[in-house]
């Protein structure tokens, strides 16, 4: 257990970690909105007043808004693709929260494919193109089912996902290509994030498991600065990850990312007729980072509650803290509302080998109790394939196994308990 | 914006706390009843003067149609206040809102823009053999929400053309119809069917918004009467809260002045945004009111004054504020919003903005007053 962790452990819950923590439904400090409805994603932060709030409603226009193919009348948003996965992103991170894979017969809307090792189709498969252009091909899913039993004998089954690539554009992918599947993940509360001190994050890190239990954050690192942002810690800042996903997902070139995204053998994508140098002008990136900044954290529902406090000690018991690290205190930030707060976003920003041959950045857990009401799905982890929370915690590997190992042996009603305090955040 | 409601105390012998609500809620049955049939006869009008610009496309006939198309915006802008609460006009299974009022609108995939002759379904034999309801719906947001080929903002294309213009609306000629081998760009024959087919799916989709809302028998009319007064306040107030605080002063109004981008706006082809917004505030005052066209019963305003006299004041002056500030804003919204912000256009349009947020700001007092929880962020 590293070593940050303890000590919040011990001083926050005064040798009890399972005991109710004064402020905790609090999980955005004091940008949190109390919503449990369907907008409680899409809310500016509590604190963010009068015309500070003018940012937010624009960068949620951006947000919300669809781009369009070049040359337009909107000459603003124009410039869509020429390949593409949505033309908005809202599109993908619906209501401001979490995307998932198709139902059977669906098409893939709200997660996406990356690439390692093909030049041909890029870094990531875009399934839509422009009038005159090819979506480089399309992937259907398979899901076989996996049965596995609690420690009490109660019989539960997991999905696991393959997948299918069709209708191709340029032939079979490389030979030895790496896939990695990503749904949309929420976007509030991400100023808070970029608010934590990178020293007290680097702080936890424990690269070679030097504490001997079984757990190694390590630091993501991008071009020197700590990557905080996406499901593999690729980005530094709200403002890159915006940039990033703009040009890999709708295909909008930004300062950030000013070169188109085709790959040499796409010849059309390549002469396709753009919207401008860049597409999305600064003003627009600034104020849709703003958005992202300070779209507010939900606060908790029944943090009181005895069965979500048994909950909460068996998260603790289970060592679920030591990776999705309860409480943090932010720093300076240009946001100075996301600024000096407390927060509890139950994710220490470190990169841990969860057993399946990839490295995850530990997702925050606040707000994952209203999933179901905002998006109107339980699917859970990088590709979708948890069906809620239990099975989430049951696809857990590698680093985690132990904690995994913890929660497959409890007994039921200590089960429940445990999903009722993560129901709760 | 969200105000959680501070729940009142209610004391035994009043226990609903709002027995007055039920003429309020009829009286707002019967103004989306009203708004949307209205919408359908102007959408009905249109359709007829696009018959007849298409058998006999002349700067005339083409002057007729565009004015009937203005003519059919009026009702519509304002049953805007009748949105954001998964009513009819948003319902999940048929996206009617989408395929009526989409914007920003893909019009590449509707017909040519500049730089690009070829571009849209008019000029695509091979996806589009035939130019009908059917092939239009199949294809409307295959890419995305932009990608809609019906609605009146693909009538405005079709009308008004490409906006590329620095000062005016739109430019496209009557002879982009003419089939004679004398018309202008290809496909006349194609263009002429695509417009009478999306004027048939507008009227198709606003008589299923309308008859949902029917005084007799109309499902949802029926479904909303039969609600606890408290859900159907709190539909019709996130409806005109949501329209106030974020989708007409932010999203609208807000984004287009510190874009400045111009036809960054509702009805770009024909330069008539203004007319958008100030019907969409008109639709704010008239729930708020319970007043439209004939009609004038029981209002939200009502039950403010029986229970609040100064916020009832506020909001009454708040309203004719926001109506002022809009049609103080001079000339077209496109040409208002730019220059520096000491223009005159610029400060009329950020004082409008802030004019529409204070009725967002008040509508969520009047809630948290009646007791009940409404969020008003997009």
């Amino acid at each position: 257990v590293k070593r940050l962790v303890v000590i919040i452990a011990v001083a926050g819950c005064a040798g009890e970690p399972g005991g109710y923590e004064p402020g905790e439904e609090f999980a955005g400090g004091d940008t949190t909105v109390f919503d449990a409805t369907g907008t409680a994603y899409a809310n500016a932060a509590a604190n963010l007043v009068g015309e500070r709030r003018d940012g937010f409603f624009v960068g949620n226009s951006i947000f919300n808004r669809n781009w369009v193919v070049a040359p337009a009348s909107t000459s603003g948003v124009d410039g869509l693709g020429p390949t593409f996965n949505a033309t908005s992103c809202s599109a993908c991170h619906f209501r401001d929260g979490r995307g998932r894979p198709p139902a059977p017969g669906e098409p893939m809307r709200s997660m996406l494919l990356r690439l390692d090792g093909d030049a041909v189709y890029g870094g990531q498969l875009q399934n839509a193109s422009i009038p005159g252009v090819p979506a480089e091909g399309r992937v259907e899913i398979d899901w076989e089912e996996v049965p596995g039993a609690y420690g009490d004998g109660t019989p539960y089954s997991l999905r696991r996902p393959s997948y299918r690539f069709e209708d191709l554009a340029f032939g079979p992918l490389a030979a030895g290509v790496r896939i990695s599947p990503r749904v949309a993940p929420a976007t509030f509360g991400l100023g808070l994030l970029e608010a934590i001190p990178e020293d007290a994050i680097v702080a936890v890190e424990d690269p070679d498991d030097a504490d001997g239990d079984g757990v190694s954050g390590r630091a993501s690192r991008v071009d020197g600065a700590l990557g905080r942002f996406g499901w593999s810690g690729g980005q530094p800042s709200v403002r890159q990850q915006s940039a990033a996903a703009f040009l890999g997902d709708i295909g909008i070139t930004s300062s950030l990312f000013p070169e188109q995204n085709c790959p040499p053998a796409q010849t059309a994508c390549a002469a396709a007729i753009d919207g401008g140098s860049p597409e999305l002008d600064e003003g627009k990136l600034d104020d849709l980072t703003y958005y992202g900044q300070t779209l507010a954290v939900p606060g908790r529902r029944d943090a009181r509650d005895p069965a979500v406090l048994r909950g909460k000690a068996r998260f603790h018991d289970a060592g679920c803290a030591s990776c999705h690290v309860p409480r943090w205190e932010t720093g300076a930030h240009e946001v100075p509302e996301v600024a000096g707060q407390t927060i509890w976003p139950y994710t220490d920003l470190l990169l841990h080998d969860l057993g399946d041959g990839e490295e995850w950045r530990t997702p925050p857990l606040w707000g994952i109790g209203l999933v179901e009401v905002v998006n109107d799905h339980d699917l859970l982890l990088h590709d979708g394939r948890a069906r809620g929370l239990a099975e989430a915690i049951l696809w857990h590997g590698g680093e985690a196994e132990a904690a995994r190992e913890a929660f497959r042996m409890m007994a039921a009603d200590e089960r429940d308990d445990l999903l009722r305090f993560l129901g709760s955040l | 914006m969200l105000l959680v409601a501070l729940l009142p105390a209610c004391d035994g012998d009043d226990p609903g706390g709002l027995d007055d609500a039920h003429d309020v809620v009829a009286t707002y049955a019967a103004l989306a009843s009203a708004g949307y049939a209205d919408s359908l006869d102007g959408a009905e009008t249109l359709r007829g003067a696009l018959a007849a610009y298409v058998a006999d496309p002349t700067t005339e006939t083409r002057d007729a149609a565009r004015a009937a198309w203005i003519d059919a915006r009026l009702p519509y802008r304002q049953t805007e206040a009748f949105r954001f609460y998964g009513g009819p006009i948003d319902d999940p299974s048929g996206e009617p809102e989408g395929r009526i009022n989409a914007w920003p609108l893909d019009e590449a995939t509707i017909d040519y823009v500049e730089g690009n002759p070829d571009a849209g379904a008019i000029n695509d034999l091979e996806a589009f053999p035939t130019i009908d309801a059917d092939a239009l719906l199949t294809a409307n947001f295959q890419n995305g929400e932009a990608d809609v080929k019906t609605g009146y903002h693909a009538i405005e294309f079709l009308l008004w053309g490409q906006d590329r213009s620095d000062t005016g609306p739109g430019d496209r000629p009557a002879s982009d119809y003419v089939t004679d081998g004398n018309g202008t760009a290809a496909n006349q024959d194609r263009r002429g069917a695509y417009l009478l087919v999306a004027a048939d799916v507008l009227v198709g989709d606003l008589a299923w918004v309308a008859d949902a809302w029917e005084e007799e028998a109309g499902w949802y009319r029926e479904a909303f009467h039969a609600e606890a007064p408290e859900e159907a306040l709190r539909r019709m107030l996130t409806g005109i809260g949501t329209l106030a605080a974020s989708e007409l002063s932010g999203e609208r109004m807000l984004t287009a002045y510190e874009n400045q981008d111009q036809e960054d706006e509702h009805s770009c082809f024909s330069d008539t945004t203004l007319d958008d917004i100030l019907g969409n505030a008109q639709g704010i005052a008239n729930v708020y009111q319970g007043r439209y066209g004939t009609i004038d019963g029981p209002g939200i305003d009502d039950l403010v004054a029986a229970r609040d006299a100064d916020l009832a004041a506020e909001m009454d002056a708040r309203i004719t504020e926001m109506l002022d500030a809009i049609e103080a804003i001079p000339g077209s919204f496109d040409q208002a919003i730019r220059g520096e912000d000491e223009d005159e256009g610029r400060a009329a349009v950020l004082a409008a903005v802030r004019a529409v947020q204070a009725v967002g700001e008040s509508l969520n007092e009047v809630a948290v007053l009646l007791g009940i929880e409404i969020h008003t962020d997009l």
